[in-house]
């Protein structure tokens, strides 16, 4: 080999590749993995460094997410203020906060660090949902923060947003505002709480905070240090806007040789025309490089079932609410996933509710009849609610699943109190039903909304434990080998990448997941716990950033 | 930073299932305006076909035209799309939003209700008169078809020459069931004028002069004091100061024919007083007007060519016979 060997010895490598599922050491050279085995086997490839760092480490496949966004970088320039532990970019903990006092006691300290009295406070993450004596926030809580600073206190639906009273003077909300989404006590004063598109647009209105007009490079490194830290190095940005600017700065950081993830925009095509669309995505792979990978689009179908406005059959919602929402009308959700897949381009549609995923599978069935593809592997993600005869239908037409398994944790309670049922909430991010009628599946964060974490992820996939630590349909459970190959080649085959990331075998980009234990042995119920040291990423060793502590 | 602006934009949502022919509408509106700059906020630039005689700039995001008109598209999502407008708001006289096909244009219209720019001019939701029963019984779509046409202000019948009677008398029962006492136009032919739909050139940018009725010169030889088969209005000058109870009652009783109705108005209680006087569709504002200097008392009303005339006391009973 003309090329520089090295070969990283673990305790355990664990491939995910069938022939040789297991081994202690892999060689790489020039980014890429050369043999998998034992020393002896990759001695005669000649020259070679040992590296033996990882000596008393397990290797895994570098983990794929294939349905986060990059955004996720970006919330951490806001203060988190949510229920659950949650890991900034940097590998701090922000411990979650069980209490209203307590969100305020966080916001009294960063208050206290704000020197420009124009600046907005913006905190991020809050989810009163889970605090025990359902207690909302009001501006008047918020007054202890600072009576006339600007505070946006935004949910972790993303569909609610608390204010300060200046921020409400300023938009002049007041007893006499009438519209929908503004809260008000008994008094008929608002409250603060803010909910629907009007609300939010005012209170945005009025202060300077950003506005999301897609990705820029410091999002994007945030991003990736976040992925290093859970051992991701491959990730979707799964609603991309992609004009001009956004893909020179998807190029500029992808070119950069320190970028430690490959990411695959997927061009978000409620951005897009029906005419323009296709031909556009499929220009954006002349981009493409080793770390960038263009060409996935993304349909919006329905909104989201916590939210009562994904999109169900009948019986509907379990507490009676009426049916959800469409993003766009059936006619021309169906009209885009024609015209994208005739390009010779591949989807994944967000689908929340069994109707949304009908449509979609009964769009792509139209879309195959009319323009036959074999391999075309569109995606229904979150597929949340699919029932079997869906996962048959997905099964006979190609189409793999991508299931939303953090779901189950982080709102099953929910789930089978309020949306679903006791009957239904058990079939939820069905796993195991994938996985018995053959449908490729993987399983996702889509992070900001739940952590970024394929171990986490999995550990949902495996227990199907709720935050109340009730288990949600025990027969839906698989095993941890399945699950990790999920987070794995799973996803892997659902982005079109399995032949060049997913698994260690020869041929493929060297990118390894470091973990401190062995995933496989330890107790299932501590898969989330197991450590993650960091990755290695085309060959390069990047530590997680709670290493450099 | 926002800072408040001077001058109220009229804010009209334009609503409708998939293939109402909103666009059609659009087009016609951007294209046939006399003295109102509208921006118009649309979903999708592909099925607009702007005369490019007209286009003076095109960057991909908006279209601008040579009678001050700018098209934008929503690609990067409505409420940027409005702030970029509102950042710009001295520019223009009117905001129109395409609301999507399975939007519910009441909950966009709540922004007109809150921002103190904007002035809300009413949801007019178009109705496609040879799908609209069969959209009922979809039970993808039903629901957000009837939410639409449940919050209009004003409905606009299309399409009608493309449907049989039966099914037009079926379409209008649904409709009285679902939105009693809406005012409802036929688009007949291609003849709506848009401009007058939204209330006439400059309807509603007199801050300090009369609202003088402005007929549409596009359309030349024809008479809309009487009206053109789509829409006829009425001017109303107020003699002596009227009594305020009797002018609500007046106002409770115009028929539904009337779509719309401005102008300023004194009581006899309070005659020094000034008042501005709107209706859109079933709804009337009557708030204070202190700014009027040597305002003209006179209301406009605009109807279909169903709406009573000069001729009908009931409605002129009030005002200075002409």
């Amino acid at each position: 080999m003309p090329c520089a060997i090295t070969i990283f010895s673990a305790q355990k490598i664990l491939t995910m590749n069938a022939y040789q599922p297991v081994a202690t050491h892999v060689a790489v050279c020039e980014g890429r993995i050369l043999g998998v085995g034992s020393l002896d086997d990759l001695k005669g490839w000649g020259d070679y460094t040992l590296d033996t760092r990882f000596a008393d480490k397990t290797l895994l496949p570098g983990f794929v997410e294939a349905h986060c966004h990059a955004m996720n970088g970006s919330v951490w320039e806001n203060t988190y203020v949510g229920y659950f532990d949650r890991t900034d970019p940097d590998g701090r903990v922000w411990p979650g906060i069980k209490t209203l006092d307590g969100v305020l006691e966080r916001l009294q300290e960063i208050e206290r660090t704000l020197i420009d009295s124009e600046e907005t406070l913006v905190a991020w993450g809050f989810d009163p949902i889970y605090f025990d004596d359902g207690i909302r926030m009001t501006a008047a809580h918020l007054d202890t923060v600072s009576r006339d600073r600007r505070i946006l206190v935004q949910h972790s639906n993303g569909h609610l947003l608390n204010v300060s009273r200046k921020v409400l003077e300023l938009a002049s909300i007041d007893e006499n505002t009438d519209v929908e989404g503004v809260m008000k006590d008994a008094a008929g004063h608002p409250t603060g709480e803010l909910g629907e598109m009007a609300a939010q647009y005012m209170a945005y209105r009025v202060t300077d905070v950003r506005r999301f007009d897609g990705i820029n490079a410091n999002d994007l490194w945030a991003f990736a240090r976040t992925a290093t830290n859970v051992g991701v190095t491959t990730a979707t940005d799964l609603h991309a806007r992609v004009q001009d600017n956004n893909v020179n700065d998807y190029l500029a950081v992808t070119q950069n040789a320190d970028y430690p993830l490959r990411l695959v925009p997927a061009a978000a095509g409620l951005t897009l025309s029906i005419e323009e669309g296709p031909g556009h995505v499929a220009g954006l792979k002349r981009h493409n490089n080793d770390k960038l990978f263009f060409g996935l689009c993304k349909i919006m179908t329905d909104g989201s079932i916590q939210g009562f406005t994904g999109r169900l059959k009948w019986p509907g919602y379990f507490n009676g609410k009426p049916n959800g929402i469409w993003n766009l009308p059936p006619q021309t959700l169906t009209d885009m996933v024609e015209a994208y897949h005739a390009a010779g381009l591949q989807m994944h549609m967000h689908t929340n509710g069994d109707e949304a995923s009908e449509l979609m599978i009964n769009a792509i069935e139209k879309a195959l009849v009319k323009a036959p593809r074999a391999d075309h592997r569109h995606t229904l993600t979150h597929c949340q609610m699919a029932d079997e005869s869906q996962f048959r239908r997905m099964a006979q037409l190609g189409i793999c699943s991508n299931l939303f398994t953090n779901h189950i944790y982080y709102w099953g309670d929910q789930h089978l109190a309020l949306t679903m049922g006791p009957d239904r909430a058990m079939r939820m991010d069905a796993c195991g039903t994938a996985k018995r009628l053959g449908v490729p599946f993987t399983i996702h964060s889509d992070a900001p909304v739940t952590p970024l974490s394929p171990l986490f992820t999995a550990w949902c996939a495996v227990n199907r434990q709720t935050a109340s630590g009730r288990v949600l349909g025990a027969n839906e459970c698989i095993d941890v080998n399945d699950a990790l190959r999920a987070v794995t080649l799973g996803a892997a085959f659902t982005l079109h990448l399995d032949h060049l990331v997913g698994s260690i075998e020869p041929g493929k980009y060297a990118d390894f997941a470091v973990l401190d234990e062995d995933p496989t042995g330890v107790p299932v119920e501590m898969l989330k716990d197991v450590p993650v040291w960091g990755t290695v990423m085309g060959g390069t060793v990047y530590p997680g950033a709670h290493n450099k502590f | 930073m926002f800072t408040r602006p001077k001058t109220l934009l009229p804010f009209t949502v334009l609503g409708g299932f998939l293939g109402a022919g909103k666009t059609t509408l659009l087009n016609r509106l951007l294209t046939e305006t006399q003295d109102t700059r509208f921006a118009v906020l649309v979903n999708d630039f592909g099925e607009l076909n702007i005369d490019e005689g007209l286009v003076t700039r095109h960057d991909g995001k908006t279209i601008s035209l040579s009678n001050g008109c700018m098209c934008c598209s929503m690609a990067d999502g409505f409420l940027s799309t409005l702030s970029m407008v509102m950042d710009r708001a001295n520019e223009f006289d009117h905001v129109v939003v395409e609301a999507s096909g399975v939007a519910n244009p009441g909950r966009i219209m709540d922004i007109a209700k809150l921002d103190p720019g904007l002035v809300p001019n009413g949801s007019i939701v178009l109705v496609d008169c040879p799908q609209f029963l069969s959209q009922l019984k979809d039970p993808l779509i039903n629901d957000a078809v009837i939410t639409q046409l449940m919050e209009a202000d004003i409905i606009v019948m299309n399409k009608l020459a493309l449907t049989d009677a039966a099914t037009i008398t079926g379409v209008r029962r649904r409709i009285g069931q679902l939105n009693p006492d809406c005012p409802t136009v036929d688009n007949v032919g291609q003849n709506l004028q848009p401009t007058l739909l939204l209330g006439g050139d400059n309807w509603l940018n007199t801050n300090t002069t009369v609202p003088t009725y402005r007929p549409a010169s596009s359309v030349p030889g024809q008479s809309h004091d009487h009206g053109d088969g789509h829409f006829s209005s009425v001017v109303l000058r107020q003699g002596e100061p009227i009594n305020r109870e009797v002018f609500n009652r007046w106002v409770d009783a115009l028929p539904s024919s009337i779509i719309r109705g401005k102008g300023f108005i004194a009581f006899a209680e309070s005659p020094g007083e000034v008042w501005l006087w709107q209706k859109v569709g079933r709804s009337t504002v009557l708030e204070g007007y202190p700014a009027v200097e040597e305002a003209e008392l006179a209301l406009v009303l605009i109807g279909t060519s169903a709406m009573p005339g000069h001729n009908d006391s009931s409605l002129t009973e009030l005002f200075v016979k002409t």
